[in-house]
């Protein structure tokens, strides 16, 4: 079999009907993420109460773990104790036919937390104390420092790194296929099933990727310029 | 079916799984030699803008930095010996081990190429200037004055590309490789105990991703610091 370019059209066809599936797994899962990400990674910064002392200890254990191991931890834990239910109510297959994106959202989504926990972290860490002690001669309280002073300057070291964390959440969707989820590479692949043009059917997917990841990059070289601009202008922070 | 989630059998699948655990470290060991020796060379053709190869340098890390490895290692699947069948070599017949293994190396090439030539690019002039003047030459300089200096600012990111090839090995099992998640997996089609395959191999991607993250901040403290 021979690589034949004139069956990408109909793959690529395909993979962009399922292009909204990818967005949603990804960006869904990213504003998860940016939500639950930043308290904790104010909480580990602050030492608060022993919820930061339990995250200390929890964020680098689940940051070892790969998200194709989330996502298929969370299908048989999801699913499995629903098919006890079913069976029991005699439910049929009702439940099998959930839509399984829901599933692929939580598993992305507690991947994305502890992703931008930790790019958070870094970004709090990268204020200067001075900072705060500003803010308390001013009269600031702690919440009001963190909140008017400090997230907003470290929003502007963070943004090109959650750029580069929305990239991984793109690419790292497209592992939702192992529990059937149709997203562009499944869709891709599926349309390859009726003639075998699966080389064909990888490299349309890889196109629609590498438009939207290289789109995000752009993006967040545009940020990083212009935060490296304004440290200049602050005269070296 | 008995019971859902049985602790009892993680003890008992964990020597089953860790026997497997030497073919995801091989896929690591390979995918960092390899992506570090052409990710060296695509670094400097990108520094010295070697015509034609810099933009192909240009061209394959932005496509591999742009694409999921899942992707590209099917591309590489099929594709590599429809591409080595133009030069008369036919590897129809290689073990899938291969081809994970140069899809991974070549992933890593990208990645560890953008590592390496801002390394290289963050040692002064200087330091080429004055190895010149007493008298090295080109490829002197770079292996005993540049390459030095360059690995230890290198060093950080280097450390955390490691253990971000060795969690992007769970992706191998969906080309059949059995590796620890592939034999999780194995196991849990002959037995219906998926879930406690797959938290041992969890277990193992932890303890492996700290006892790495540890060892790179001892090195670094120790051999590193000035």
């Amino acid at each position: 079999m021979t690589f034949d370019a004139s069956y990408i059209w109909p793959s690529l066809i395909a993979a962009l009907q399922c292009l909204h599936v990818t967005l949603i797994l990804s960006f869904v899962s990213f504003c998860v993420g940016l939500l639950l990400g930043t308290p904790v990674a104010v909480s580990r910064k602050f030492h608060a109460t022993w919820t930061s002392y339990a995250l200390g200890v929890l964020i680098p254990i689940l940051k070892g773990v790969p998200l194709v191991l989330y996502v298929l931890m969370f299908n048989f834990a999801i699913l499995k104790p629903l098919d006890a239910l079913s069976e029991y109510y005699a439910w049929a297959d009702g439940l099998r036919r959930m839509d399984k994106i829901y599933i692929g959202l939580v598993a992305m989504s507690v991947s994305a937390t502890v992703m931008i926990s930790e790019t958070m972290r870094s970004a709090l860490s990268s204020v200067s104390e001075g900072q705060y002690e500003a803010c308390f001669s001013v009269g600031l309280t702690k919440w009001q420092a963190l909140r008017r002073v400090v997230l907003p300057q470290a929003m502007v070291f963070a943004a090109p790194v959650l750029c580069n964390n929305i990239i991984s959440l793109i690419k790292g969707s497209s592992i939702v296929f192992v529990v059937g989820i149709m997203d562009v590479l499944n869709s891709a692949k599926t349309s390859a099933q009726i003639n075998y043009r699966f080389l064909e059917a990888y490299i349309a997917s890889a196109l629609v990727y590498w438009v939207i990841c290289a789109t995000v990059g752009r993006i967040g070289w545009f940020l990083e310029k212009r935060q490296a601009r304004g440290v200049a202008k602050a005269g070296g922070a | 079916m008995g019971k859902l989630f049985d602790p009892a059998l993680i003890i008992e699948y964990a020597p089953l799984i860790l026997s497997r655990l030497p073919v995801t470290l091989l896929i690591v060991f390979w995918a960092i030699v390899g992506g570090s020796v052409l990710g060296t060379l695509l670094a400097l053709a990108r520094i010295h803008k070697v015509p034609f190869l810099n933009g192909a340098a240009v061209f394959f890390i932005s496509f591999v930095r742009g694409t999921p490895i899942l992707i590209q290692m099917f591309i590489v699947y099929y594709g590599l010996p429809l591409l080595l069948m133009y030069f008369g070599i036919n590897i129809t017949r290689w073990a899938k081990l291969n081809f994970v293994l140069v899809s991974y190396a070549l992933n890593n090439a990208a990645f560890l190429a953008e590592i390496i030539r801002s390394a290289i690019l963050s040692v002064p002039a200087s330091q080429s200037e004055a190895a010149w003047s007493v008298g090295l030459s080109a490829s002197q300089t770079f292996r005993r004055i540049i390459l030095p200096q360059a690995f230890r600012t290198a060093f950080p990111a280097f450390g955390a590309r490691v253990i971000n090839a060795m969690q992007d090995t769970a992706l191998a099992f969906t080309l059949g490789i059995l590796d620890i998640l592939g034999q999780a997996q194995a196991i849990g089609i002959r037995t219906y105990h998926t879930l406690e395959g797959y938290v041992v191999t969890a277990i193992i991607f932890i303890v492996a991703s700290l006892l790495m993250e540890h060892t790179f901040a001892f090195i670094e403290r120790r051999r590193l610091a000035r």
